[in-house]
């Protein structure tokens, strides 16, 4: 039978006071068009009809997040899980995530992302969790009774995206990176690893010839995710990390497979608990990732599940790989990242923006408050050992909008003597994504030169734009 | 990163792949059609690599 959204709102309706969960975000963007759509129609998301749709979305420049309430599953079954998915698409949901008001969804949303990273809340452990309304193990636990999304055409077949927690021996901190796995049979998912901390601890525990423990969350409140983005020194524990942006302790519950030994997130939607086999190795990719080309075949780690969780109602959060959902997932962290960074040194930064066009993560704009010559070019080998996949540094002044790239180009093209204020920087550790471009970085300082004698850019006077108001002034329009 | 594109034997169609699976000894997956192949299989390879 097909579900109406509004009986699933019904059934889920967010108690006030209730620890912050998806369902608790969805609530504030649940009654807006614009924001949010539900499509209620069965889809086959191992056949294109989800991001086919997204697509389209996109084309025409809309980017509300969707919810899709009756997939089919990977068995070819209706599945009882919805899929959510877009919802990071624009930069005033985001910000909303983040406590923000929309209208602060520029510069200030880096420099907020900044702020929480230090605003950490131990998690708090309780006994009894949303999350553990339905257990499944053995053979029940099964992937493909989940409504997993095949992407792209090149994809090796449907995955689940979102994060991935491990924790290394010994330690009792966790990490959570996102990941995706790629459901090989209903007990066995092969993954790939990005991130520096999650493979330390991945490979400490395969050194140690033993089982790692590792938990797939496939849905949780928007800022607990924006939360774990962080590039947090080795020791933090990424719980207590999330708990600053969602400004609540993260709640957490002893895990099926490993009790105490492991927690996990108590208001998730979906819970996949697993092991990952040391020494063993299965095919995974290609995958359409974040730079818009594909991450080719390879071998990678593979889990075998133990156990499967979910609250009642649960959905099963997706990213649109490759476009504004996932662009902006990672980039708003790493603008903050960069003006924490950058501004600490030198406190001149006014604005940090990594760009759509270079997909959210190989292109940075900077803009700062310049007094000597040089600076740009410090700002920029600062953000190159923040970023390390970062391609190019763009360096402006404060007067340029990074927010518009017209702005910065023209300051590119006016500004920038590329004998001088262009710099190739060789050997730098090659990126581990696909771009297949090697191992230099670009830095552009496109600051006006101040030890010369330059023009400057035109202006309308600020007096004059703001005294000449439009309505005021244009004659109406006459009706023919 | 050093990649080479396999054409499956089967559907003809070609995919990328890491050069470590070139000479691993692992079967190929066709993400296309699903058929599981040597590299040395392959209906073409197409290797180029710039030193």
């Amino acid at each position: 039978m097909n579900r109406t959204p509004e009986a699933k709102k019904t059934s889920r309706q967010a108690a006030i006071g209730a620890p912050k969960s998806l369902d608790t975000y969805l609530d504030l963007i649940r009654g807006d068009p614009a924001e949010f759509r539900t499509v209620s129609r069965t889809v086959n998301p191992m056949n294109f009809d989800v991001t086919g749709l997204l697509a389209q979305l996109d084309r025409r420049g809309e980017y509300p997040a969707v919810q899709f309430n009756n997939p089919l599953n990977m068995h070819g079954e209706p599945s009882k899980f919805p899929i959510l998915t877009n919802l990071w698409a624009t930069r005033e949901r985001c910000a909303e995530a983040c406590g923000l008001p929309r209208s602060e969804a520029g510069s200030q949303l880096g420099a907020r992302f900044a702020e929480l990273v230090g605003r950490k809340r131990e998690p708090v452990i309780v006994s009894e969790a949303p999350v553990h309304a339905n257990v499944y193990q053995g053979e029940q636990a099964d992937l493909w009774m989940l409504p997993a999304v095949r992407h792209f055409e090149m994809d090796l077949g449907a995955v689940l995206l979102m994060g991935l927690i491990a924790r290394a021996p010994g330690e009792n901190f966790y990490n959570i990176t996102f990941t995706k796995t790629f459901p090989e049979t209903p007990q066995k998912g092969g993954f790939t690893i990005h991130t520096p901390h999650m493979l330390r601890m991945t490979r400490a525990w395969e050194r140690r010839g033993e089982r790692c423990p590792v938990v797939n969350v496939l849905g949780h409140h928007p800022g607990f995710w924006l939360g774990t983005l962080n590039n947090t020194p080795w020791g933090d524990n990424e719980y207590a990390t999330a708990g600053g942006f969602l400004q609540e302790p993260v709640r957490l519950v002893p895990s099926v497979t490993w009790g105490k030994d492991f927690l996990v997130p108590a208001d998730a939607e979906i819970i996949i608990e697993g092991e990952i086999v040391p020494g063993e190795r299965t095919i995974v990719n290609p995958f359409g990732d974040i730079s818009r080309q594909y991450q080719a075949q390879q071998l990678a780690p593979y889990m075998e599940v133990t156990a499967i969780t979910h609250r009642e109602n649960a959905v099963l959060q997706d990213v649109f790989s490759g476009h504004r959902d996932h662009i902006l997932l990672g980039s708003i962290a790493r603008e903050g990242a960069i003006y924490n960074h950058v501004q600490q040194k030198f406190g001149n930064v006014v604005a940090v923006h990594m760009p759509f066009s270079a997909c959210g993560r190989y292109t940075v704009y900077i803009s700062i408050k310049k007094t000597e010559e040089g600076q740009a070019k410090q700002a920029a080998l600062m953000a190159l050992a923040q970023v390390p996949n970062l391609h190019v540094v763009v360096v402006v002044d404060e007067d340029i909008d990074v927010f518009n790239e017209e702005d910065v180009l023209w300051a590119v093209n006016f500004q920038v003597d590329p004998r001088r204020d262009v710099d190739l920087i060789k050997n730098v550790r090659a990126g581990s994504d696909p771009r297949g471009l090697g191992s230099s970085r670009l830095i552009i300082d496109a600051t006006r030169p101040t030890h010369i004698a330059f023009p400057t850019r035109l202006r309308v006077p600020e007096e004059a734009i703001q005294r000449m108001k439009l309505e005021e002034w244009l004659d109406s329009i006459q009706e023919k | 990163m050093r990649l080479f594109w396999s054409t499956c034997p089967k559907c003809i169609k070609a995919f990328v792949v890491e050069w470590a699976l070139r000479h691993a000894g692992r079967q190929l997956i066709c993400p296309y059609c699903s058929h599981r192949y040597l590299p040395d299989e392959s209906a073409a390879i197409d290797d180029r690599y710039e030193v």
